[in-house]
């Protein structure tokens, strides 16, 4: 049972790292053994690429696990934040941390689940990417943060991870691993309740993760299957769109991603796997929303107020504009020299 | 430290447009025919219409639509019909720093300025979160903690929405999405 339990934590760690993000998806030959080998190929819905597919791929798995509670689905998300909190630190930085919180907040409030433990946490890292757990955790690394743009294109990205655990993917895909036979046993002490008295976070202070993790095994894994990516990105706009922002702030993201790709340092990102790419993703969502998300193309974008948030400045003291694009395009290679402001 | 922040954020507000300059100098390229026209509306005049893989510079973002810069011409693309444009660039243009990242490279890295400069923030070693980070982080219950405690309040939320004129619209989903999104809401009974 112990081992089961250390087989567990590890797979939903990996699982979590491995990220989904609304980030950059260079697919990159995957590795064999370790983890990646035990989990079944395409995690999911395969190559189907038909909704339909997808929604009976929901309703098989659905229908081989007794669902999980959703106390022990916060607790699992939990135990799966604080394993990646273990491997980066959060931003010292109080006012993002809360300004992130409540744009995110905002959002999930027009969700189908409001009511989740929501809490959302800007992680150090250089790396552009973003993550989700169960129960309402959302990350975003600085390395995203502070290449986004506005209040919107946020929006977009948070909406894309809030889409995550609302439609729970990152749970499902625990439980479509259990079903091929790794953690069957393991979601069943779970289902069964009986290390809930304990907890899971206290299990973890006892000790026991720590020798697991140190085993040295592969913890690479693909990602959520290419479906839940796409799906994610469709109800990320539209929950953007439902909060009142422009929902193509996530288009935009994507966009802008796909330029990182090419970054030496962005293109280190872990979630470069098995994600569909930017340009893949851009499609499908082209083909999905067609022209029915025009109509909110004037809604919020709120550009000054993130610059001002990410800053610790009012918009009142930002400069106004002082040229015009023309006038710099192209040769304005060089920043102006920083001024001081004081 | 939060001194040196705050210069290099400065840099970027300066200048011109906040963040417009940024936007600027971001490559995007059409992936298929497309109008670039003189207003974001599907109505508007066509300046002239943009093969695929049309190199364009970004402007300018208005929803469903982006300002563009085509050679001496200026107009609005559908935005759903540009991808990145970086792939695309040569390794000369790279070097030399096009796009808005190399920018934010520079600022990152303390407001140098130069394509080596550039290149050294590149190299310098900082890494995100990587395999081996995972395999050797412990559980962190105090980080959780503080995280849990950021958490917006209810009325926090919507009170810093309103400031920021934000209003709830309702928005159908799409497709099936709404299907899916009902089960999961129903699985808390």
């Amino acid at each position: 049972m112990k081992s089961l339990l250390m087989r567990f934590f590890l797979l939903i760690t990996a699982l979590l790292i491995a990220g989904c993000a609304g980030m950059p998806n260079i697919p990159i030959p995957s590795g064999k053994g370790g983890f990646a080998g035990l989990i079944p190929s395409g995690t999911g819905a395969g190559s189907s690429d038909t909704l339909s597919t997808a929604v009976s791929v929901f309703k098989d798995t659905k229908d081989a696990f007794a669902e999980v509670p959703e106390s022990e689905e916060i607790e699992i998300g939990e135990a799966m934040a604080s394993g990646l909190l273990g491997a980066a630190p959060l931003l010292a930085n109080d006012r993002i941390q809360q300004y992130v919180n409540r744009v995110g907040k905002w959002i999930a409030l027009h969700s189908e689940r409001p009511g989740l433990p929501w809490s959302f946490a800007v992680i150090d890292s250089p790396v552009p990417n973003a993550f989700a757990a169960p129960g309402g955790k959302v990350f975003i690394t600085t390395g995203l943060l502070y290449r986004l743009r506005s209040e919107s294109e946020l929006a977009g990205a948070l909406g894309h991870e809030i889409a995550h655990v609302i439609l729970k993917h990152h749970l499902h895909a625990v439980q479509k691993a259990g079903k091929a036979g790794l953690l069957t046993t393991g979601l069943g002490i779970f289902a069964n309740s009986k290390i809930k008295d304990t907890g899971l976070a206290s299990q973890i202070g006892k000790g026991w993760v720590k020798g697991a993790l140190s085993g040295g095994k592969e913890l690479y894994v693909k990602g959520l299957s290419p479906e839940d990516e796409l799906q994610a990105d469709r109800v990320g706009m539209v929950l953007a769109a439902r909060a009142g922002y422009d929902p193509f702030g996530l288009p935009t993201v994507l966009q802008l991603l796909q330029n990182l790709s090419t970054d030496q340092q962005a293109s280190k990102s872990l979630v470069y796997s098995s994600h569909p790419t930017p340009s893949l993703r851009l499609s499908e969502l082209d083909k999905s929303i067609g022209k029915s998300l025009d109509q909110f193309s004037s809604q919020a974008v709120l550009q000054e107020r993130f610059v001002a948030a990410i800053l610790g400045t009012t918009p009142s003291d930002l400069k106004k504009p002082t040229t015009t694009p023309k006038a710099t395009t192209g040769k304005s290679t060089t920043p102006a020299a920083p001024k001081k402001s004081q | 430290m939060r001194q040196l922040r705050v210069l290099i954020f400065a840099v970027l507000l300066l200048g011109a447009n906040v963040i417009a300059p940024a936007l600027a100098q971001e490559p995007l390229v059409t992936n298929r025919s497309t109008e670039l026209r003189s207003a974001p509306e599907d109505a508007a005049t066509i300046i002239k219409q943009l093969a695929e893989k049309a190199p364009l510079q970004l402007q300018e973002r208005k929803g469903a639509w982006s300002r563009v810069k085509s050679g001496s011409d200026m107009g609005w693309v559908r935005m759903m019909h540009l991808r990145g444009g970086a792939t695309l660039m040569t390794d000369q243009q790279q070097a030399t720093g096009g796009g808005w990242l190399s920018s934010m490279n520079r600022l990152l890295s303390g407001g140098g300025s130069t394509t080596n400069q550039r290149a050294q923030s590149a190299t310098m070693g900082i890494r995100g979160i990587t395999e081996q980070d995972l395999r050797d982080a412990e559980p962190n219950p105090a980080a959780l903690a503080k995280m849990k405690g950021y958490a917006a309040a209810e009325s926090d939320a919507m009170r810093y929405a309103t400031q920021g004129n934000l209003a709830f619209r309702n928005v159908a989903y799409l497709a099936n999405d709404a299907i899916l999104a009902a089960e999961s809401k129903g699985d808390k009974k």
